[in-house]
């Protein structure tokens, strides 16, 4: 008999790709969906990071034909979820954990782990930002002599002598 | 490690210059640490400092059979790949990705950090980091504060090249006459053509890539025939995309119009092969076509640029020159002829009673922390103190040597480095954040404006609005936090935003100026007792005025391609540690990371601390070699004409020891 296996792995992935706009498979291939979920998990420990997860779930499960719509509602306007959703947002564009804004900590506590850091060299490298404005992160990935030169995606060949 | 292509560990290199061993990979590069036998023996030549300089005049002079030993303060972390990988991880980790960032601190040889920079007050010298910065009263503008030095250099077996961009440019005919020409600073003892031999070693051994006419257009001097060793490394398509519209454009100033030119700039990176070129006859190699020289530790590796995008603060590839490829690529009766000796701490110049040099005392750490180290005289026949402007002139007024002229530690200089920038047009995709970070620039480099204000260079940033505001993390905190982004429309908006960021990096000529200057005072010292630097630095009315010209010059072209200019200073001092006033308006800049003057050449013992053979005028056999002997700067990166100089010295060394 199936069951409705509860997955906090998948429902993690399924919010960040909301949240990022990368697709879910995009995501597993960076190769961090295990350690961004326990570094969050770390710092924020399950009260905080398992009611947004929930709440997500039950954005998921309600079968919403705004998916869009009711992430920015329950969660990102959330003064508890908003803030949390925003970081991870920004973990995995960067690789970098900001710590929460202060008035977050007043209101909700404060934690050892919540330090602004790199979280890892590989998610410095797998940051979706360098992804996101068609480039690579410096010093990794790169992409050859020369590929420097052509147009990138979407802008227009110029008539020169490096026209290639 | 993550993801199949993203490694860039150096690996193990089976044929080439690096051995195996147990323990992995060591270079076949004579480095040591605290070597016993060293303290017995006396050297032809010891050598203070193993950067760019040091490294030539080591391999010069143990290549002509001379013995050398070769002092460096800092680590050789580098000596195994593993150790160059590790450079490039802390980078990955570090939060603030400064020039320093991939090279641990070491508080036993300390190196400088932008992180530590802040404005002296009169009185309130700040003293946090490693370097003192001693309040210097601004000439124009508010005074409660004023302005720190604002480059940083690194101490490691590799020096600042570790870091630095990689550009390879000559110094203009007319830099070296620029008080006779245009009434400002000081002449060179010698002209463009003096050194015209030495820079074309220097190109060749920092493998560089440009193009002869490209530069010959800007003033450069050649000889005929002359080619470099690579072609120009190839454009961004920032690059070609400014030149497509800026074509004919020109800029007015002072009573002249300039024309507004793309101009690829010469850079020891490695590109393609320039089929033209031939090694010189003193070569191994002489005739034979040019090979460019990867990592060291994987010779498959680094022999083009390979779009790290990434020059500063660290290639991990070595396509780009450091330091390292010429200590690590030494032939084999070379080699036999140097040691080197890391974690050594040149403290003391000490002086016979007939004004020689008898030797160097050094201070061997063992543990970072300095509570622990030992101490050796390093003798030899001749000595070089090569340690860079700041670590030289401190060493000479450390052991009171050098300074019957007052001037060792006075004329420090950089490159002030104005920020600005601007956004293209919507709809525009620049290319942005690929290929090296400067790979042309717009030059304003020479004309009858020099009586009146700076010349400086434009680099054409393929980075986007990196410096300026730290792009494109900046972007996304904006989108995420101020606008409330997420999804799709945080990623079609993210690219679209910094596609079209556009910025420029004026390096702006300084003169040298007395009160601009390295000191030294009991009162600071680090952990092995050495004397910390004090620094004291301003900026002149001359290269204040550039400024203003740079900005205006950097509007009108972003508007002429349809841009709009987004530039913004900070409006207060305490807003800002570049601030600076001009004219009344504020401005904001940055170091170059071009550290030169602090013990100039001339051809009188009254005004400068040596002479063209860059031998000190006090002691016969101390030679100072580094940016510390530039009498002044032009508008070009220093590193080549430092190698070049560096060239110069070790024939006059040669000679010296030879007579």
């Amino acid at each position: 008999m199936e069951t409705d296996r509860i997955d906090p792995l998948e429902d993690f992935v399924g919010l960040s790709a909301v949240l990022t706009g990368f697709e879910t498979a995009e995501l597993h291939g960076t190769g961090l969906v295990e350690s961004h979920y326990k570094t969050i998990l770390d710092i924020l420990g399950e009260r905080i990071f398992g009611r947004l997860l929930l709440t997500w779930r039950q954005i998921r499960e309600s079968e919403a034909n705004d998916v869009d719509f009711d992430v920015r509602k329950k969660i990102l306007e959330n003064s508890l979820l908003g803030p949390v959703a925003r970081n991870i947002l920004v973990l995995w564009y960067t690789g970098n954990w900001n710590q929460m804004p202060g008035e977050w900590r007043d209101q909700y506590g404060a934690a050892a782990g919540d330090r602004t850091r790199v979280v890892s060299a590989a998610a410095y490298r797998q940051g979706l930002v360098w992804r996101a404005v068609l480039a690579h992160p410096p010093a990794a990935k790169q992409p050859g002599f020369g590929s420097w030169t052509p147009p990138p995606e979407g802008a227009d060949e110029i008539d020169d002598e490096w026209r290639q | 490690m993550s993801g199949g292509n993203d490694g860039n560990t150096p690996r193990s290199n089976q044929q080439g210059s690096a051995e195996s061993s147990e323990g992995g990979v060591t270079l076949a590069s004579p480095v040591t640490r605290a070597h016993p036998a060293a303290a017995e023996r006396i050297y032809d030549v010891v050598i203070v400092g193993a950067g760019v300089a040091g490294a030539i005049l080591a391999k010069e002079l143990a290549g002509a059979g001379k013995t050398v030993l070769l002092l460096e303060a800092g680590r050789a972390t580098s000596i195994r790949p593993e150790g160059y990988a590790s450079y490039v991880e802390t980078f990955y980790e570090a939060l603030a990705k400064t020039p320093n960032s991939p090279f641990p601190q070491n508080p036993a040889a300390a190196s400088s950090s932008v992180l530590f920079q802040q404005r002296p007050r009169e009185g309130v010298p700040v003293t946090t980091g490693y370097q003192v910065y001693k309040y210097r009263k601004p000439c124009q503008g508010p005074s409660e504060s004023g302005l720190p030095f604002l480059s940083t250099f690194t101490r490691a077996l590799g020096g600042t090249t570790l870091h630095f961009l990689g550009t390879c440019i000559r110094m203009l005919p007319e830099d070296f006459h620029l008080a006779t020409l245009f009434g400002h600073g000081i002449d060179w003892p010698f002209g463009f053509e003096t050194l015209e031999p030495f820079y074309e070693k220097g190109e060749l051994e920092m493998g560089t890539a440009a193009d002869v006419a490209m530069q010959e257009r800007e003033g450069t001097k050649f000889r005929p025939g002359y080619q470099y060793p690579m072609r120009q490394i190839p454009p961004s398509y920032f690059d070609r995309w400014l030149e497509d519209r800026i074509r004919g454009m020109t800029f007015k100033m002072g009573n002249e119009s300039f024309p507004v030119e793309v101009v690829g700039t010469p850079a020891g990176r490695n590109g393609m092969p320039n089929p033209g070129y031939r090694y010189p006859k003193e070569h191994p190699l002489a005739g034979q076509p040019y090979q460019p020289i990867g990592s060291p530790y994987d010779t498959r590796r680094g022999q083009r640029c390979e779009g790290n995008s990434n020059c500063v603060p660290i290639c991990p590839v070595m396509a780009k020159y450091n330091a390292l490829r010429t200590l690590y690529t030494l032939q084999p009766k070379t080699s036999r002829n140097l040691e080197i000796i890391t974690q050594a701490v040149a403290s003391q110049i000490e002086l016979a009673e007939d004004g020689k040099v008898s030797g160097i005392v050094c201070k061997l750490y063992d543990v970072e922390t300095g509570s622990q180290y030992v101490k050796f005289t390093a003798r030899g026949q001749v000595y070089v103190v090569a340690a860079h402007a700041i670590e030289s002139a401190k060493l000479l007024l450390a052991s009171g040597a050098a300074n019957s002229s007052d001037m060792v530690g006075r004329n420090l200089m950089d490159h002030p480095y104005l920020l600005t920038w601007g956004l293209a047009p919507k709809g525009a995709r620049l290319g942005v954040n690929r290929g090296p970070q400067i790979t042309s620039e717009l030059p304003m480099r020479h004309g009858s404006f020099r009586k009146d204000f700076a010349a400086f260079r434009a680099d054409i940033r393929n980075r986007g609005w990196d410096f300026a505001k730290g792009s494109p993390y900046w972007d996304v905190g904006m989108l995420v936090n101020d606008e409330q982004r997420f999804g799709l429309s945080l990623r079609d908006e993210l690219r679209d935003r910094v596609q079209r960021q556009i910025s420029f990096g004026f390096q702006i000529e300084q003169l040298p100026d007395p009160d601009n200057r390295v000191e030294i005072d009991d009162k600071y010292r680090d952990a092995l007792g050495n004397h910390r630097p004090i620094l004291s630095y301003d900026v002149s009315e001359y290269t204040r005025k550039a400024m203003r010209v740079a900005r205006d010059l950097s509007r009108s072209v972003i508007e002429h391609v349809g841009g709009k200019d987004h530039t913004e200073y900070p409006k207060r001092p305490k807003e800002a540690v570049g601030y600076i006033d001009v004219g009344g308006e504020p401005f904001e800049i940055h170091g170059s990371g071009h550290i030169m003057g602090t013990h100039r050449m001339g051809l009188r013992r009254s005004d400068s601390v040596v002479n063209p053979d860059q031998r000190t005028w006090d002691h016969r056999n101390l030679f100072l070699v580094g940016c510390g002997n530039m009498p002044t700067v032009g508008t070009s990166n220093p590193t080549l004409t430092v190698a070049a100089l560096a060239f110069k010295a070790a024939k006059a060394i040669k000679k010296q020891l030879e007579s």
